[in-house]
């Protein structure tokens, strides 16, 4: 696995609550706004969107690519950071 | 069907239908699962594409009929165990003739080389089923000799064997052969015309079929790795024998020529001792010095070497001189010291009128 940044390590470590959506790693400040602009304003709900496509990191990615603009790496962080979050407390 | 008027439920449903399970289709899941259903639609197309006969029916989940067809031939050949040795057996019922009209259009569309990777994949299996067959048959006419190949069985022969088994094989047997003939692989049978030298490259040229990996008994395969064994290595303790020799040839050389070197040195020792002894003659007898710096017990062995050494002084040391004189009414060859002692003898002079008597 590669290595996991400090963000992401920071996110899977504690249920979310009400964490911003930038508080996902991946999402920056540019991508933050675009997901707040189409309504996903916390980490919870994009936690929502991404359990809709039900966990499956490859949907989710191409969603986000497609919501957002995200490029690969950055989608996929957050997918992974999310099945991580999903793998310990869900 | 236009994507765009896919309501969410027929999305839903046609994922379902391609073997996908998706979550809920909405508002914002939509596009991710549009893209997903056309993805789906390119593999399926792809894949189904040679084996199209009767459309929307036939599900991916079925295999290559000839395929199936066969293996389940196979498995039932395969069932009466040392019965298939060549005696036709009463012909088994055929089980399945509802695909039989299949099997016909399916060999016309696609002989051997054509069939799909994952058609050919399946045959290949089956193939090497039949192989495996062959070869338990051929086992009885199997002569361990030098060569030790299965023992050609004639193609109509198998034929003979495998039809009286079961009738649908004929026209398998068939494509499994051209499909031999066409793929590069080694599919462990050969065919064989009636030349064996030259490729068959038609079906009805092949009068033989050869297993390339045939089973042997133990006993065969035992003799056979003895026989290897055994013309083999007289090679190699030749091989190693020679190795040894040469080295220890080398060695011994080497020995000789530091022995050598070692006499030279101390006789020039000795010859020069011979020089500074003033009631001493100032040359020596060959004979003389060997016998006092060889040990008689060695004398025997250093004979070489002592040769050696002589022969190397009278060419390349220029300080001791070979005479003749005679001693005691003998004659003698000796070795005569003739370096001059830097000390300003008056010998010096004597010795240099005695070099260049002019």
């Amino acid at each position: 696995m590669s290595t996991t940044s400090q963000k992401h390590r920071d996110f899977v470590g504690e249920p979310m609550g009400d964490k911003p959506v930038m508080a996902l790693s991946g999402i920056g400040d540019t991508l933050g706004k675009k997901l707040e602009e189409q309504g996903f304003d916390k980490a919870s709900v994009v936690l929502g969107q991404f359990l809709l496509l039900k966990k499956d990191t490859e949907m989710f990615t191409d969603w986000l690519k497609d919501a957002t603009g995200a490029n690969s790496r950055q989608a996929g962080s957050c997918a992974q950071c999310l099945k991580e979050w999903c793998d310990a407390f869900l | 069907m236009a994507s765009a008027q896919l309501t969410d439920e027929e999305l839903f449903t046609q994922l379902k239908r391609l073997g996908f399970t998706p979550g809920p289709v909405t508002e914002n899941t939509r596009p991710v699962y549009l893209k997903k259903l056309k993805k789906l639609r390119e593999e399926h197309q792809g894949r189904e594409k040679p084996l199209r006969r009767r459309g929307r029916s036939r599900q991916k989940q079925q295999r290559d009929p000839v395929q199936r067809r066969a293996e389940t031939a196979l498995l039932r050949l395969q069932q009466p165990g040392p019965d298939a040795q060549g005696e036709p057996l009463q012909p088994q019922p055929a089980p399945e003739p509802r695909v039989q009209p299949d099997c016909a259009e399916e060999e016309a569309v696609c002989p051997g080389g054509r069939a799909a990777p994952a058609v050919q994949e399946g045959r290949a299996r089956v193939l090497r089923q039949l192989q495996q067959i062959l070869n338990s048959s051929l086992q009885v006419n199997y002569s361990c000799s030098s060569v030790c190949r299965g023992q050609k069985n004639t193609n109509d022969d198998s034929d003979c064997v495998l039809k009286a088994q079961n009738q649908e094989f004929e026209s398998f047997t068939l494509v499994a052969l051209e499909w031999i003939i066409k793929t590069d692989q080694d599919v462990g049978l050969r065919l064989l015309g009636e030349d064996p030298q030259v490729p068959v490259t038609d079906v009805s040229e092949i009068s033989q079929l050869e297993s390339t990996r045939p089973r042997m008994p133990l006993t065969c395969r035992l003799r056979r790795a003895f026989l290897t064994v055994a013309f083999f290595s007289p090679n190699i303790l030749i091989f190693f024998s020679l190795h040894d020799w040469i080295k220890s040839d080398g060695r011994r050389q080497e020995e000789e020529t530091r022995q050598m070197y070692d006499m030279v040195e101390r006789i020039i020792g000795e010859t020069r001792h011979a020089v500074h002894n003033q009631d001493l003659l100032p040359y020596l007898p060959i004979p003389h010095v060997r016998d006092s710096l060889v040990l008689p017990q060695d004398r025997k062995k250093m004979k070489k070497v002592w040769g050696r050494a002589v022969c190397f002084l009278s060419a390349n040391e220029s300080r001791i001189r070979t005479e003749t004189q005679r001693i005691g009414g003998a004659d003698f060859l000796v070795w005569r010291w003739i370096q001059p002692s830097l000390s300003g003898d008056k010998r010096w002079l004597h010795y240099l009128q005695y070099a260049h008597p002019s």
